[in-house]
């Protein structure tokens, strides 16, 4: 009886250890944080990208490897093609942190409103989560698109759209354009109801 | 005779020299794919104060149809206001101003490393196994987008956010009222503090 009593122990350990292992355990925050700001946000721009996976030419494939697999993939029978986009979002906005007290000045006499607002800010504000798949084809004896495939075309799309909007100066003017005219006519409005005559200024 | 015979031996070692290669193959260099310049699709504008941004980066487990999915994700909340519906009403010399309904949008981080799959395989066949395919993995995404907007609320975000609201368009309707030369005051009001799901 006293030999049992000693193996009880380790026994109920390894039955709670095992128990623990078949558990499911919830998904766990790598990382969450808030973070308050006052973004007045006027305009919107929503960009699209388009991008392909397929079997690379022999002549397209870079490295050793890359090559090997594509006279491989040459060999095998049927095809392989699948076309994906999604849209990226970027905003422009008045950070309402930087407009101070002495921005805003009303003449009671005159019933003008003189308003000087922060300059406008663009900020990207995410891509869609989905991938849009467009055209899939994927014939005879050739495996399936898979997610990873996927995942690796979304990141190389996001890498690029990320160059190609850091380079494209006019259509970021025509968004701050567009931001100011809908600031303008916003406050305008607001201060028209309230009996004031608006002038609407940008700092540089 | 004898030539058939070394051009057989020639192919199957060729075979299986080639074989051995594949097997031993280096892992391949990164993909470039064929993509597209990106393009402008629309502009528009709007007036919405966004008080609120909730940045979570998390690994997830998920299945659907049998299928599963291990990723990482990194996504963005915001908390906004449309301030084009911003209720106004004058009492006397006092201006109240009704906070409107919140709105949670959820959306992938742009960045190149935001989504990363980790694994996906079928959980009910071990042979002729199933892919997942981008309508379900766009499903799952969609529930994910969902999983974070409640927690937005669990966690006390929209409080947090609906007051911050109330405390930046106080002092600026006050200062555009002229409140503070002498005018009438300007009351914010929250109806709905928790917010609305």
């Amino acid at each position: 009886m006293k030999r049992f009593r000693y193996l009880f122990v380790p026994v109920v350990a390894c039955v709670m250890m095992l128990s623990g292992c078949e558990k499911d355990t919830p998904p766990v925050d790598v990382y969450s944080s808030l973070q308050e700001v006052s973004r007045l946000e006027l305009a919107r721009m929503t960009v699209g990208k388009v991008g392909k996976i397929s079997d690379p030419l022999v002549s397209d494939a870079h490295g050793f490897a890359g090559k090997f697999q594509a006279v491989v993939d040459a060999m095998k029978i049927g095809t392989r093609i699948g076309v994906y986009s999604y849209d990226t979002y970027l905003v422009a906005y008045l950070d309402l942190t930087k407009l101070s007290p002495e921005d805003v000045e009303v003449n009671e006499e005159s019933h003008i409103a003189k308003v000087i607002l922060p300059p406008v800010e663009i900020v990207t504000d995410g891509r869609d989560p989905r991938l849009h798949e467009e055209h899939y084809r994927v014939t005879g004896l050739r495996s399936s698109i898979s997610p990873a495939e996927r995942a690796a075309l979304k990141s190389q799309m996001a890498a690029e759209v990320k160059k190609e909007l850091a380079s494209d100066k006019g259509n970021k003017e025509a968004l701050r354009k567009e931001a100011e005219m809908k600031a303008r006519a916003w406050f305008a409005a607001l201060l028209s109801d309230w009996g004031y005559e608006a002038e609407i200024e940008f700092k540089d | 005779m004898k030539i058939f015979k070394i051009l057989a031996v020639i192919v199957v070692i060729a075979a299986l020299g080639a074989g051995v290669a594949y097997w031993l193959k280096p892992k391949q260099d990164d993909r470039d794919y064929d993509t597209q310049a990106a393009r402008v699709k629309t502009i528009s504008s709007m007036v919405e104060l966004c008080t609120a941004d909730i940045h979570d980066e998390m690994p997830i487990k998920d299945s659907i149809n049998g299928k599963w999915i291990v990723a990482r994700q990194v996504l963005e909340g915001r908390i906004r206001f449309d301030l084009d519906a911003l209720r106004i009403e004058e009492r006397g010399d006092t201006t109240v101003v009704y906070l409107p309904p919140e709105r949670v949008d959820v959306l992938e981080n742009a960045g190149p490393d935001a989504y990363e799959v980790l694994d996906a395989w079928d959980g009910r066949n071990m042979i002729f196994t199933r892919t997942l395919t981008a309508a379900e993995e766009n499903a799952l995404k969609k529930r994910w987008q969902r999983q974070l907007a409640g927690k937005i609320y669990d966690k006390g975000y929209v409080r947090q956010a609906r007051a911050n609201a109330v405390k930046t368009l106080a002092p600026l309707l006050s200062a555009m009222r002229g409140s503070t030369s002498g005018q009438g005051a300007v009351i914010v009001i929250d109806p709905t503090p928790e917010g609305v799901r």
